[in-house]
């Protein structure tokens, strides 16, 4: 068996090499909040975090992420306390069918890592390496904006 | 223009959706989510030809694989013809033929997906090939390979009126076109799957789907079962835009759960959503359009042919950018489907009015050039108003005589409030012209037909404007129905098949009823995919959903709360006529407080109900008691957008740089979602305009892109982040609360204003998709000229 | 179907090399292997065996020496992407890494993988080509040098053999003066594939003349194109006397080296035609870049 740390937590899968950790999220351990569509790296739907960056987990094997922290769209949330992304996603709908939702929020998790403080073009960029084939783009851009903004908030010390 | 009710409590407010918080966490499940236990999962066996007679199917191969349950051949398959919503699809679930590359001619089972895939690769099926057509024209001749016992043609459908020769001597200017629309792919995010399992002679499907209801019909025409004994489950459907009704794999998966006598998983993967099942169709519009020089058409006549591939059926498309259109006396347009030995075509988003539509555009703007007038001034003075004729009834199926009949059977007082019928009820193009020109500051920015706004290098900037409308669902096959259930504790629960494609449908519905009953959204739950629960629906298509399930569901919550208030009259307002009670916030109010003060909770009226002998609380039922007005003959949608783009002259290619879109579906129910619905029109309308369409191999009709990485979508940076969505609310005199349909009618605008950018850019108008080398090729076969 | 495989990582270089040549045809180095994966998700290739490199530190990392910038195999496109201050050479090579696949497709690819994967239509090759790069490369007898030029062999082919494996992209910087390399492609949407590309690299000089052009031509031909027979036009020219007419006509010369085929991409009087284009405004940014007045 193989370990992986997920959301936290050690987890076991088995030790075939043949396998993308997509599909072992998935299957083996029912994260199904890492969609699968095109398999090859095009939508993004499977993003998830590796170490905190962001990689689409159909194009990794399950085993080259061993030793690695990964975190699905499953682990961003404290029980019932959304994510200030999440909640940015909500208030600015930046979704509609809702599909490739946990990718884009994951990007941004890592896209706002690096860049607390994007302008909209940057964010518009930042988040191309998804597809909402819904055409959300423009609502995409205002939730990742004004995440920024209750992250920024929450990072200030309580004056 | 009537303003919307101010007195609106949860109408028109940009609540969020219900399921937000399951798709923000991930948790929302899809088909492909599901699973039930001890479950077999199917792999279709498809065609490598494209015309093809099953000989001889060898499954030696196959059943040695480990894990290997069993096969579905054409054997086991009942002969019945099955159709899907708008004859998108028309024929058996096998029968031996394979028609394009790709089709269904077999199912194996097996316990994991991987020996379905590999037992599925060793079915030996020996082939007697058939002659095969691909080209729409070649397969119209007498000499053509058949595809279908039907023929390959359709009996065109035909609309004129008045005099087309009249017409054209009235003309002092005419254009012609002859474009061909290759198709676009439904490309949707997210496969499908779909899991059936049987329970004795009963079965339940599982499947991401708009149209529930339709899907029960297939099973039942399919198997030629009762619909009493199969309950379709409806999921969300991802970005679905009109792929995922009913599709023959899900049928395949029902009866080989049947064949193996367990529960079965088909799952597509994405090269077989978007190479197997359905697509746009490709088009062709030939014509003519002509105006006076004052710019006022006269006439217009176009031949169109749509592919409707091997398994589509349809004959019409179109209407609606010919109604917006037809206030000139004199027209005439036949469509003509055509089958080829391609992948189905079916209804995309926006069907006909994407193309037909923008072939339409097209003439209108190479005339407004003719006679030298800018395109809004031009669209204003040719497009109807409300009032106005619509000129559909004037149809080869005789719609007039089809709504006669209709109207015939309904009581003349049940349709004293009926709006005129063929004529529009309400809306237009016109004050979204107006509000949009200011708003894009057009008459600054409008240097002229073909002339650039902006030149920097091989940089050339220009500016467009599109139009388009759609109509508003269609009865024809059959009125949506809603019900509406309230709780003991006064909550409610809507109950209407329309699905879950991302649109809101499970949220606007709600705030229909919730507004209704005078209860606030999170009182209002509702169910959208359980045929078992559902009455009959039309679905999610055909921009139906907010109209005519909207009137449904809001006919169903006048039914509650009129039974909820001839209660709460009789029990605790000393008999007074119910009318004089109104609803307000979960309690029973009398309209005048001066004479009964109090406000009895929806909860206490319920439980006067209580069966106390049975220990069980009462609830209500509601359903509409009233015939929908035929929404077809008055009722549309339509939207202008305006946009620049930036063209590369050297390279081909092309930026979007500015978008505006504004829209009018009557009132608005809940902003947040119909901006994200009109956006997301435009973008992929943009995407149809510039990149997105399928490529076949000339041999043999199959689909060489049918992955994302050469099938190309739009991503963030490739659409203007600013862009923004005015609404103008003129409100309906039908649909709920005076909303109208949505979702078709921005595409089709978006399409035309980026055709139109582009020609402003470079001085060439170029087909659809507008890709690099097209550009250059049209700007070089301009310059030799 | 897709092939089954197994699964080993290599702790050193020397076990790497020794895992290929034990493992035979079928093995196949995952350095970040997003390539690999999807070509074998695809049945493009059927691994028997994935020898993942990922713990290969000491093949990860970019210095900047006086006469050469060398590109450690294992350096991930995203750290590429990042390193734009530490050199204007590789603020150039950031700049093309943004336009490759995703953000989360390059947290994971790295730079030796782009180049051993051989796409005619990679986006650094031609950099590394223009640029007069060479690929050092490690075996089980020791390490070799070829140039970049000669490093693809075809599509999806390379110099490497058998129980080969790339260490190094090292891009020479000239003793006397500067060099820019810029670096154009067609493509669609933001994320996609060149149809066509083209990079140039000029380096000129302390006394102000051009002492080195190349180029790199892209999705034209099997292999990247260097063309060149058409850096002599424009070799010893000074920056001042160069005007856009000439550097038309040395885009022009290299142009027609391409051999390009018309796939469902692009038509190969397309890429012809862009080829050229790309080429030109090429080497106009060098130009440029270098403060050249055009």
């Amino acid at each position: 068996m193989t370990v992986l740390k997920v959301n936290g937590r050690n987890v076991e899968i088995s030790d075939r090499g043949d396998r993308t950790l997509a599909d072992a999220l998935r299957t083996d351990l029912g994260l199904i909040g890492a969609r699968v569509s095109c398999s090859e790296g095009e939508c993004g739907s499977c993003t998830i975090l590796v170490d905190g960056r962001p990689q689409t987990s159909c194009l990794m094997l399950a085993q080259q992420a061993e030793g690695k922290n990964i975190m699905t769209i499953e682990g961003l949330a404290e029980g019932e306390n959304l994510h200030p992304i999440q909640q940015a996603f909500i208030e600015e709908q930046g979704f509609q069918c809702g599909f490739c939702t946990p990718g884009f929020i994951l990007s941004a998790k890592a896209f706002l890592e690096e860049n607390p403080n994007p302008t909209a073009d940057e964010v518009s960029v930042g988040m191309s390496g998804n597809i909402c084939r819904c055409g959300a783009y423009p609502y995409i851009v205002k939730a990742v904006l004004r995440a920024a903004e209750l992250m920024n908030a929450q990072a200030q010390p309580a004056e | 223009m009537v303003k919307h009710d101010k007195s609106l409590k949860v109408v028109g407010r940009g609540l969020h959706v219900k399921d937000a918080i399951e798709k923000v966490t991930g948790t929302i499940r899809y088909g492909v989510d599901y699973e039930v236990q001890n479950m077999v999962h199917g792999k279709i066996v498809r065609c490598p030809h494209p015309h093809a007679k099953i000989v001889k199917i060898d499954t030696r191969k196959a059943e040695e694989v480990p894990g290997y349950v069993g096969i579905l051949t054409h054997h086991d398959v009942p002969q019945n013809d099955w159709e899907a919503a708008w004859f998108n699809y028309r024929g058996k679930v096998f029968d031996g033929i394979g028609r394009f590359v790709g089709d269904d001619m077999a199912a194996v089972a097996a316990t994991t997906p991987e020996a379905a895939a590999k037992a599925a690769e060793l079915v030996e099926i020996e082939y007697e090939l058939l002659p095969a057509v691909f080209d729409m024209e070649e397969a119209r001749k007498a000499d053509a390979p058949q595809i279908r016992c039907e023929g390959n043609e359709r009996d065109p459908y035909r609309v004129a009126w008045g005099d087309v020769d009249a017409g054209k001597v009235a003309a002092d200017v005419t254009v012609d076109c002859d474009i061909f629309y290759e198709s676009q792919q439904y490309a949707p995010l997210g496969r499908n799957a779909c899991i059936a399992e049987w329970m004795g002679d009963r079965v339940n499907v599982i499947t991401s789907s708009q149209t529930p209801s339709e899907l029960r019909d297939g099973v039942h025409e399919a198997l030629g079962i009762p619909l009493s004994k199969i309950r379709v489950q409806a999921l969300p459907s991802g970005s679905s835009f009109g792929q995922w009704w009913s599709n023959n794999f899900m049928i395949i998966t029902v009866l080989l759960a049947k064949k193996v006598g367990r529960a079965a998983k088909i799952e597509l993967d994405n090269e077989e959503c978007m190479a197997t099942v359905k697509r746009r169709h490709q088009e062709r519009t030939r014509g003519s359009m002509g105006c006076t020089k004052d710019g006022e058409l006269t006439f217009f006549e176009f031949d169109h042919l749509i592919d409707n591939g091997g398994y589509g059926f349809k004959d019409d498309v179109g209407f609606f950018c010919v109604d917006m259109w037809g206030k000139n006396g004199h027209g005439d347009y036949c469509i003509h489907g055509i089958n080829t030995n391609m992948v189905t075509a079916g209804c995309m988003r926006g069907v006909g009015d994407c193309t037909l539509g923008a072939s339409v555009e097209r003439c209108a703007d190479q005339l407004a050039e003719k006679v030298g007038i800018d395109p809004v001034d031009f669209r204003i003075k040719n497009q109807i108003v409300t009032g106005d004729e619509l000129r559909m009834q004037h149809s080869r199926h005789n719609l007039k005589g089809q709504v006669d009949e209709y109207i015939n059977n309904v009581p003349e007082h049940l349709r004293k409030d009926w709006p005129e019928l063929f004529k529009l009820s309400a809306g237009g193009t016109r004050a979204l012209l107006e509000k949009g020109s200011e708003k894009f500051n057009w008459k600054d920015r409008w240097k002229g037909w073909a002339v650039p706004t902006q030149t920097e290098g091989a940089l050339r900037r220009g500016i467009g404007v599109g139009t388009g409308a759609h109509v508003c669902g269609v009865e024809f096959e059959g009125a949506s129905n809603s019900m509406v259930r309230m709780n003991p504790d006064g909550s409610a629960k809507v109950h209407c098949a329309v699905g879950r494609q991302g649109a809101g449908a499970e949220t606007t519905q709600a705030m229909v009823v919730a507004e209704e009953l005078g209860l606030s959204l999170d009182q209002v739950a509702i169910e959208t995919g359980d045929t078992d629960s559902c009455p009959w629906n039309h679905g999610s298509l055909a921009s139906s959903t907010m109209y005519r399930t909207g009137w449904a569901s809001r006919e169903a919550a006048r039914d509650v709360k009129n039974q909820l208030l001839a209660i709460a009259a009789r029990e605790f307002f000393d008999g007074v006529d119910p009318s004089e009670l109104d609803v307000d916030n979960g309690e029973v109010v009398h309209g005048d407080p001066g004479k009964h003060n109090q406000r009895v909770p929806f909860s206490d009226v319920l439980n006067e109900l209580r069966s106390d002998s049975l220990g069980q609380t009462s609830s209500i039922t509601g359903s509409p008691r009233v015939p929908m007005p035929p929404s077809t003959t008055f009722a549309r949608q339509f939207g202008a957008q305006f946009c620049e783009v930036e063209v590369d002259v050297e390279t081909g290619q092309i930026k979007l740089i500015d978008f505006l879109c504004v829209q009018d579906s009557g009132t608005v129910v809940n902003p947040q979602v119909l901006k994200n619905q009109i956006i997301g029109a435009a973008i992929c309308g943009s995407g149809f305009a510039i990149y997105e369409h399928m490529i076949f191999d000339e041999e043999t009709g199959a689909l060489k892109n049918g992955n994302l990485l050469d099938y190309k979508l739009l991503r963030c940076a490739d659409f203007p982040h600013d862009a923004e969505v005015l609404f103008v609310e003129d409100p309906d005199p039908v649909g709920p609360f005076g909303a109208r349909g949505a979702g078709e009618s921005p595409i089709a605008a978006g399409i035309a204003a980026v055709a139109q950018a582009v020609y402003n850019a470079t001085g060439v108008w170029v087909d659809m998709p507008m890709t690099p080398e097209r550009v250059v090729s049209a700007l070089k076969a301009a310059s030799a000229n | 179907m897709k092939s089954s495989f197994t699964y080993q990582r290599a702790t050193s270089p020397a076990e790497a090399v020794a895992l290929l040549a034990e493992k035979g045809a079928g093995a196949k180095i995952w350095a970040g292997g997003t390539d690999m994966t999807l070509h074998w998700q695809q049945e493009k290739t059927e691994p028997t065996a994935c020898i993942d490199i990922r713990d290969l530190k000491e093949f990860d990392y970019i210095r900047i020496e006086s006469d050469a910038i060398r590109i450690g195999a294992l350096t991930s496109l995203a750290t590429l992407e990042r390193s734009a201050d530490q050199h204007h050479v590789l603020a150039s090579l950031s700049k093309i890494t943004k336009l490759m696949a995703t953000p989360q497709t390059r947290t994971l690819a790295t730079v030796g993988g782009n180049l051993c994967n051989a796409s005619p239509a990679a986006d650094l090759s031609p950099a590394f080509v223009a640029l007069g790069a060479t690929a050092k490369i490690l075996g089980k007898d020791g390490s070799r040098e070829v140039s970049m030029f000669d490093f693809f062999q075809g599509v999806n082919k390379t110099a490497l053999n058998g129980a080969e494996i790339l260490k190094e992209a090292t891009i020479p910087l000239p003793s006397d003066g500067e060099v820019h390399v810029s670096y154009r492609r067609i493509d669609r949407t933001v994320v996609d594939i060149a149809l066509v590309n083209g990079s140039a690299a000029v380096t000129v000089g302390s006394d102000g003349v051009i002492s080195k052009v190349g180029f790199g031509l892209g999705a034209v031909a099997p292999i990247i194109l260097d063309a060149s027979d058409a850096s002599a036009e424009l070799e010893g020219t000074a920056l001042a006397d160069v005007t856009v007419d000439k550097l038309a006509a040395v885009a022009a010369t290299a142009a027609k080296h391409a051999k390009p085929i018309s796939d469902i991409r692009a038509s190969a009087d397309y890429r012809q035609d862009m080829v050229e284009i790309m080429l030109r405004r090429a080497l106009e940014d060098t130009i440029k870049n270098h403060g050249g007045r055009i």
